[in-house]
Order: C-alpha cells, then structure tokens, then sequence
C-alpha cells in the first residue's frame, strides 16, 4: 500500500545549525503516529517543512504519491494535508460556526468532490453549545478541540497535531482523546507531536523519537519507551513511570 | 460578556421571541430604506442643488462600498482607491473625447485598463509581503498616476486639469445626459457595487477573505490561496473605483489631477472607519454622516478635514467596530433577549 507521507533525506538547516537531519520516514495511510523528543530536538522544525511553512534545505517530501516540497500550504491542504498549531490557533474574533463555515472553504468548493470525514463536526467534537461565541472566548481545552475541528472541515485525510495536549485538564485530555480517536476511526491518518507521554501512548501505534534532529528511534510505544537510546536521549529517570 | 447571553437564552423562549425576533429583521432594513428615502428625495424634490448632493453622495458612496472589499472584506491597506478613481474618470473622458469611444464602451475598456494595472501591482506588492508594504507601494502607485495626469499636458491638460464636455448617450431608452439621469447613473454604480458586496459576503471567497484578515496564515493552512485572494480583492476593488471614476467627467465636466490624490483615498478610509469597516452597510453609513451631512449643512468645504479626525478619534476610542458594527451588536443581542 502507497504510504500517506513519505519523506526522503529532510534536512533542514537554519544557518550553521541543523535543526532536522537527513530524516527518512514513510507514514502508512490510517493510523496514528507519535512524534517526541526532547526540546529543541526538531519536531515542529519537522513538521514546518511536511507542512508547506518552509522548503526544506535538502531532500524530498511526498503525500499521496505527490511531490510536494516545498509546495505553497493552501496546496497542500487541497491535496488533503491539514496541520493544527501549538497551543490553540483559531480565528479568535469569529464565532466557532463562522469559523468552521470558513474552514469548509475547500469542501465547498463548486467541483469539489471532498468532505469532512466526519459529517457534523460541530455537535459530534461539543462545539454545539458555543456556535454562536467568540472563539477567543472559548476555554482552552475548547479552543484545541475547535483547531481540530477546522482541520477536519477541510475534508483532510491525514492531520498533523503539534501538541495539542499541552496544558489541558484530565478531563480534557480524555476527551482530546476520543475526538482523535474518532477520527482516525473515520479514516483519517493522524501524525501527532507531543510531550505528554501518557497521553500519546495510549492512543498512538507507533512512536517516533527525534533528537538533535535526527530519528534515533521508530516503534510501538512499549519498544520505543524500552530503547535505551530514548532513555538516554529523552526519557531520562522518568523511564519508569511511562512503563 | 458572552456567558451572560449564553445564560439569557432560554429566556428566548417566552412569547415576546416572536416579536423581537420580527423587531430584529426589520431594523437593519431600516438603514436600508432610510438610504433610498435619502437617494429618492434629490428625485422627489426636484431642486438642481438636491440633486448634484444626491450624485454626490452615491458617488462617494459607491467608491467607499468598492474600497470595503479590499480593506474591509480582505483587511489589505490599499491607498491607491482614488488613483484609480481619477484613472477612470481621466481614460474614460479621454478615449469619449479624444477617440470617439462610446461612452457605454469606455467604461468596460477603463475597467479593464484599471484591472490589469491594478494586477501588475497587486501581485508584486502581495505576494511576499502585504501590510505596510501594500500601503507604501500602493500609495507610491497612486501618487505615480498623480503625477502623470499632471505632467502629461498632451493628453491630460497637465496640473490645471481638463474641461470635458462628455455625456453618456442614451441607454436602452433612457436619457442619463440631464442632471438627473448622471443621479441614476451614479446610483446604479452605487447598487451595483452594493450587489457585489453583498455577493461576495455570502461567498466562500469572501469567507476567504475574511479568514485572510483575522489570520493569514491559519487560513493559507486550512486551503486559502491567501496571495490569489489578495490580489483579487485588490483588482475588484480598483476595477470599480475606475467604473465610478467614469461617471465622475460627465458629472462635473472637469477632472484635474488632485483626484488622484492620496488624501481622498484617506477621507474614504476614515468613511469605513466611521460607518464600520467590513459590512455591507457601513460604508453607506459613513458616507451619508461624512459626506452627506456637512454639505447639507454647507460647511464641507472648512471644516470636513477637522471634522473627520475628530470623528475617527471618536469613534476608534468609542465604537471600534464603526456606527454598523454598533448596530449589528445590537441587533444580535435583541435577538437573543437582551435589550
């Protein structure tokens, strides 16, 4: 089966420092995959250049058997690869309905044969009860749930969460949960960074680790949290506790 | 703020829902119809005065509706609108008087002209940069056009301007050469504009474009062609500007190089500020406060320039979001409940 994503060589270099070194991966369509690594390791550096913020210095990226290096993100995201920022990024002075109406921009395109995985998006994720309310007023675990929610309205099939959990409650993060679950169960291949490990690994079925840019590790959670590289690099004293 | 309504709203189902909800339709077509009782009575009364202030006015109007969609919709600052007003009124006149164009057929061939420099600019100027770098090649631009109107005395008279004794021929039966057939032209301009306004509101270009201006990137990153949007908006916008501009020779038989100016294009600025940038009715609203009432009041001339800094320092410390942003607050707030 063709993969989702394919990267070839990536490196990116700002200046004198490499922020990703000449990473190899191929992504398979349908399934959730974490991203972790220290900070700094190159995870949203990664992430920028998959996702159209910037050309990578070297090497080629392809989604969907399209070469897409370097392609301009509004391209991208017609070709159906859509990212989520960190933290929460949303149109803070329009409503959560305007602004889903907005993200639906290429699904309702005139010849536009795409759609939402996910039919109803705004009463399926709990956004019913704030239609009408500004999305900058919305509480933080709402505000991530809406930035996902726009990146399924594009009609997306694979989404690139950069750590859409941080700093949420318990609750929230169950909930965060379940939204990317049902998601993924709709058919959508989710790429994911994030530092809560708890919260990763419970969800994803395979991991991997960057560090100093570069992929030293690449497996299901139970090997990847086993490999003293990671433990080295990454987990440090906390190897236990992720166990 | 918003909790509080949150809260009030099954006070929504009590029997008095009908009858705010029914007050609440028919206020914004209050402003509506307070513009055409505005633009009929130049007809109704019949006085030249009334009816030059009524062409006035649509005129003013339809350029501050044109400009709307660039800064309001898209929120690039464009500061070249009167250029291409001037640009329309100075081909126009030239290719009626100078060629023997139609009058009905210059005005598609200036909007064309316009269109296409508009794009030469536009592009350029927004495809890697935008904000202030629009605002600085744009005015650079408008003030280029200036100067060129005003240097070419071959074609434009130079810097005293041109007298042009041009008038629409009559179209489909109507006579639009008197006084009050130049009126409904430049009302037609004013609803046609409107129209495409309100066409691109409901649009998913427009959505477009407002996603542009409250976060270029997120919206590139849900699948807006953020620099293509861009550079439309501007050349609907000019395109239009030049369409009125044409109507600007036959009204006044005289163009001369300051309306291309610059400062026009600000006093149209402070008219979206004023009527609330971003919605269909404000640049109406703004033009009838701005333009409408101190000439009734004959005291345009003095004092306008005053007049519009103390109102755009008035309204940005009071009602940011403009005389029609005040009013769609309130409208949504009756429909919830809230008096």
């Amino acid at each position: 089966m063709m993969p989702a994503l394919r990267i070839e060589g990536v490196t990116q270099r700002f200046g004198g420092l490499v922020a990703v070194r000449d990473v190899n991966l191929e992504l398979p369509c349908g399934e959730i995959i974490g991203l972790i690594g220290p900070n700094g390791a190159g995870k949203t550096t990664l992430f920028n250049a998959v996702s159209g913020f910037f050309r990578p210095t070297e090497g080629r990226i392809f989604f969907d058997g399209h070469d897409v290096t370097g392609i301009a993100p509004h391209r991208l995201a017609r070709l159906g690869l859509v990212r989520t920022f960190q933290g929460a990024r949303v149109f803070p002075k329009l409503t959560v309905e305007e602004g889903l109406r907005t993200a639906a921009h290429l699904s309702l395109a005139i010849a536009s044969a795409r759609q939402p995985v996910i039919r109803d998006v705004m009463s399926q994720l709990g956004l019913e009860r704030y239609a009408h309310e500004l999305a900058g007023s919305l509480p933080s675990g709402m505000m991530r749930v809406l930035g996902i929610a726009m990146a399924i309205q594009t009609g997306a099939s694979m989404l690139l969460l950069d750590e859409p959990a941080a700093g949420l409650s318990a609750e929230e993060l169950t909930n965060l949960q379940r939204i990317i679950r049902s998601v993924h169960a709709a058919g959508v291949t989710v790429w994911v960074i994030e530092h809560n490990l708890h919260f990763l690994m419970e969800i994803v079925s395979r991991a991997i680790v960057l560090d100093a840019g570069s992929v030293i590790a690449d497996g299901t959670p139970v090997e990847v949290t086993r490999n003293p590289l990671v433990i080295e690099a990454y987990l440090g004293v906390q190897a236990d506790a992720v166990n | 703020m918003n909790a509080e309504m949150e809260q009030v709203l099954p006070a929504e189902k009590t029997p008095t829902k009908s009858m705010r909800q029914k007050l609440a339709r028919i206020v914004p077509w209050a402003g509506w119809i307070s513009l055409i009782v505005l633009l009929a009575i130049p007809v109704l009364g019949g006085s030249r005065y009334l009816v030059y202030i009524g062409t006035l006015i649509a005129l003013q109007a339809a350029l501050a509706v044109s400009l709307n969609i660039v800064m309001g919709y898209a929120g690039q600052f464009a500061m070249s609108h009167a250029a291409f007003y001037g640009f329309g009124a100075y081909v126009s006149a030239i290719l009626v008087a100078s060629y023997g164009v139609n009058f009905w057929v210059a005005i598609p061939l200036s909007m064309l002209i316009a269109a296409l420099l508009a794009a030469m600019v536009g592009y350029p100027a927004l495809r890697n940069t935008g904000g202030v770098h629009l605002a600085l090649i744009t005015f650079a631009f408008g003030e280029l056009l200036r100067l060129v109107a005003s240097n070419w005395h071959a074609v434009t008279g130079g810097p005293m301007g041109m007298r042009v004794m041009v008038s629409p021929p009559p179209l489909f039966g109507l006579d639009l050469s008197s006084a009050k057939g130049l009126y409904w032209l430049a009302v037609g301009m004013l609803l046609l504009c409107l129209l495409i306004t309100h066409i691109i509101h409901r649009s998913r270009f427009g959505r477009g474009l407002v996603a542009i201006r409250e976060d270029e990137t997120l919206a590139s990153f849900l699948g807006v062609n953020v620099v293509g949007y861009k550079v439309a908006a501007y050349v609907i916008s000019s395109m239009l500007a030049a369409m009125v501009g044409c109507a600007y020779a036959p009204f006044m038989n005289f163009i001369s190089p300051e309306l291309l100016s610059a400062h026009e294009t600000i006093s149209l600025i402070g008219v979206l500020i004023l009527g609330g940038i971003g919605t269909v009715a404000g640049p109406i609203i703004g033009t009838i406060i701005f333009f409408g009432i101190p000439e009734m009041l004959r005291v345009a001339r003095l004092y306008r320039l005053v007049l519009l800094g103390v109102i755009i320092v008035l309204v940005v410390l009071f009602m940011p979001k403009g005389v029609a942003g005040v009013f769609n607050d309130r409208i949504a707030r009756w429909k919830r409940g809230i008096s």
